[in-house]
């Protein structure tokens, strides 16, 4: 089998470059799922090269059970036909060291729920029976990564036997019914397991309403990570343990004011304590203004690549201040810095005229842009002219426009010399770069996907022209590609940016069901 | 315009050729040995390699002279890697339309001679002519022998049926 020694009648013989393990893994990477489970039956060579990549990353953990015996669908999720099968141990061993990560989910990522995957709720009780039962051994002893996205309390618990201490990186996603109670019990857990070389954390509630208990745990869980690098956690739960990790460079979090905490010192302490800090998005509730003066501590995060600041104020920074946060932030890509509650007194926010700032002090790294401004006074185009050389998007919320034809005429001409002609898509419904539920991204769910208004229009429709015809004097350069300019002014009937609508609550106050993923 | 460096490689069969430097230092293997001897006119012996494969192989090198070269750290098990999967550029699947017995040569070459990108192109080669076939389809079109007993097939076919096409 091994030389190609074909001579005569004789059968060719398989041809030897087949079964040396190093080119078998290269030509098996090229791979998929389906394929590789035929090529597993191929030979005993391969058997195990195609094994190791077939298994090496599960999207449910349903083939884990079904090593043990036969599983099915039952009225609760995958179990097993016949009780906690004898099933063969070592067989099992073989398998499951090949897991490197494992992925549960019960819900899609928009929240939509299917059951397909999910695990009969006696199930987790038996895998820790199975762990406890052969001491020091976890069930998948290679695990790194793990994913569990779910919508009910029992399915949160059932991570627990899953993870080992190789875990590096784990990202907890809850749907809907999930109890505040069950997040309490979670993290609990987490504290006793979790090893400090996790590099992700990601916890990341539908709806959570937060309770003591979960703050209180959160900090003693991401206190001893030191290997820290990207940790997402509830808006309510961010404690000043999550800024000790100096390697750390993706944050999401945020805080209520309110409370006591101090933005300023808090960032302050992010700045010194995460020098290495490339995205950041967060979110205060209440108190006072934010003024540039609160968030000038971030200007030490030199390698700033994302900011996302929400807040329930005005952020009116001076030309002065804009240009030292350029000068302070060359690798920005991304900016987003704003107040959502801002439309409810259209005399707040910056006005529009210092875009002209941020054109200026902000290299060609800038793609993404989100401000919110004020209309009262739309200046003529920047003479000498200037623009953003390289947004792709941006993202306003505007005191209202719509009314005023003349002024939206304006506002457009002012525009459509600030702006590149090939501005992307903005319509959106988030305030955040994340790649799920980006301020920015197209087509993303929920408000905001087709809104319009006067200004739209004028821009991507082409009734720009009529009415600045009117006009004096009549403006030559018009952004021909500038189409989606999500200019979602106060006037705009179907939607309600204010923020104060009933869907979507960040102040974390009310009742309300709001989304904090 | 002075000639551009030259070294000889030979053959396993005893033939040589003469490439440019830079052409014969696409192969990793090649240029470590050059820089561990320095220049030299003796010709350099790949024992593994017979003319025709060299041959091929060098024509490989030659177009892909200019090529940067491809990052010593790329990890192949890297998601973004992985999905690029079976695109080859028009010409290196033209330049690997071979029959098998050559594809094989070419990527034992490849693999012995350090040619990374050729390799690749050799390996996804394989693996599109593995796409969609059964097992047995598989051991037919490679001449491999099932040497698994029939218990054991029924055994690894049930514990990874999970994965099939549904």
């Amino acid at each position: 089998m091994i030389e190609s020694t074909h001579s005569g009648l004789e059968p060719r013989a398989a041809h030897r470059v087949l079964f040396i393990i190093e080119v078998l893994m290269q030509v098996l990477r090229n791979l998929g799922k389906p394929e590789l489970a035929a090529a597993a039956l191929t030979c005993r060579t391969w058997t195990d090269v195609a094994l190791d990549m077939l298994w090496e990353e599960l999207e449910s953990v349903c083939p884990i059970m079904a090593l043990l015996g036969p599983i099915s669908k039952h009225e609760n999720g995958w179990d097993w036909d016949s009780g906690f099968p004898s099933g063969d141990w070592t067989r099992f061993s073989s398998y499951v060291k090949r897991v490197r990560s494992l992925s549960y989910c019960s819900a899609d990522e928009n929240g939509g729920i299917f059951f397909s995957g999910q695990m009969s709720s006696g199930v987790p009780a038996r895998w820790l029976h199975y762990v406890a039962s052969h001491s020091g051994q976890y069930l998948l002893p290679q695990i790194r990564k793990i994913d569990w996205n779910c919508c009910e309390d029992n399915e949160l618990e059932m991570i627990l036997p899953f993870l080992s201490s190789k875990i590096k990186d784990i990202r907890i996603r809850t749907w809907w019914d999930v109890s505040p109670t069950a997040m309490d019990r979670i993290l609990k857990a987490l504290r006793g397991v979790l090893p400090s070389g996790v590099r992700v954390f990601h916890f990341i509630p539908h709806g959570f309403r937060p309770t003591e208990g979960a703050s209180e745990h959160m900090g003693p869980l991401i206190e001893p990570l030191n290997e820290l690098q990207d940790l997402r956690v509830p808006y309510h739960l961010m404690v000043p343990a999550m800024f000790k990790p100096s390697q750390l460079r993706a944050l999401e979090g945020g805080c209520d004011l309110e409370s006591g905490i101090n933005a300023n010192a808090l960032l302050s302490q992010l700045a010194d304590t995460c020098p290495l800090l490339e995205d950041l998005r967060i979110m205060f509730w209440g108190g006072s203004n934010i003024d540039f003066t609160v968030i000038r501590p971030l200007i030490r995060c030199s390698k700033l690549r994302s900011l996302d600041m929400e807040y329930e104020r005005a952020f009116d920074p001076s030309p002065a201040e804009i240009s030292e946060m350029g000068r302070a932030w060359r690798e920005l890509e991304a900016l987003h810095i704003a107040s959502r509650r801002l439309y409810n007194d259209p005399a707040l926010g910056m006005p529009v005229g210092l875009l002209v700032a941020f054109a200026e002090s902000f290299g060609p790294k800038l793609r993404k842009l989100g401000l919110y401004v004020n209309t009262h006074d739309i200046p003529a185009p920047p003479d000498p002219p200037v623009s953003f050389p390289n947004l792709e998007v941006l993202y306003f919320g505007t005191s209202e426009l719509d009314s005023d034809k003349a002024k939206v005429a304006k506002a457009s001409l002012f525009l459509s010399e600030l702006l590149p002609k090939k501005v992307g898509p903005t319509t959106s419904h988030r305030w955040s770069w994340e790649t799920e539920q980006s301020v920015f991204d197209p087509g993303s769910r929920g408000w905001g996907g087709d809104s319009w208004n006067v200004l739209w229009r004028m821009l991507s429709q082409g009734e720009t022209a009529d009415i600045l015809a009117e006009l004096d004097p009549v403006p030559q350069a018009l952004p021909g590609d500038l189409e989606e300019i999500d200019w979602t002014g106060g006037g705009g009937e179907e939607i309600d940016w204010t923020g104060g609508g009933e869907e979507f609550d960040w102040t974390g106050g009310g009742d309300e069901e709001f989304v904090v993923d | 315009m002075s000639a551009a460096p030259q070294v000889t490689l030979e053959s396993s069969d005893g033939e040589k050729f003469k490439v440019d430097k830079e052409v014969a230092e696409r192969s990793v293997l090649i240029k470590n040995m050059i820089e561990d001897v320095g220049e030299s006119d003796n010709p350099i012996p790949l024992p593994n390699v017979n003319a025709s494969v060299l041959k091929k192989v060098l024509e490989y090198c030659e177009h892909h002279r200019g090529d940067p070269l491809p990052a010593a750290d790329a990890d192949p098990s890297n998601d973004d890697n992985r999905k690029r999967a079976t695109e080859i550029s028009d010409w290196d699947q033209k330049f690997i339309q071979v029959d098998q017995e050559m594809l094989f040569e070419i990527i034992l070459a490849a693999n012995y001679m350090d040619i990374k990108p050729l390799l690749d192109v050799g390996c996804k080669t394989v693996a599109n002519m593995i796409k969609g076939k059964t097992p047995e389809e598989i051991r037919k079109l490679f001449n491999i022998v099932n040497d698994f007993t029939p218990e054991e097939e029924a055994q690894i076919k049930k514990e990874n049926e999970w994965a099939e096409d549904r």
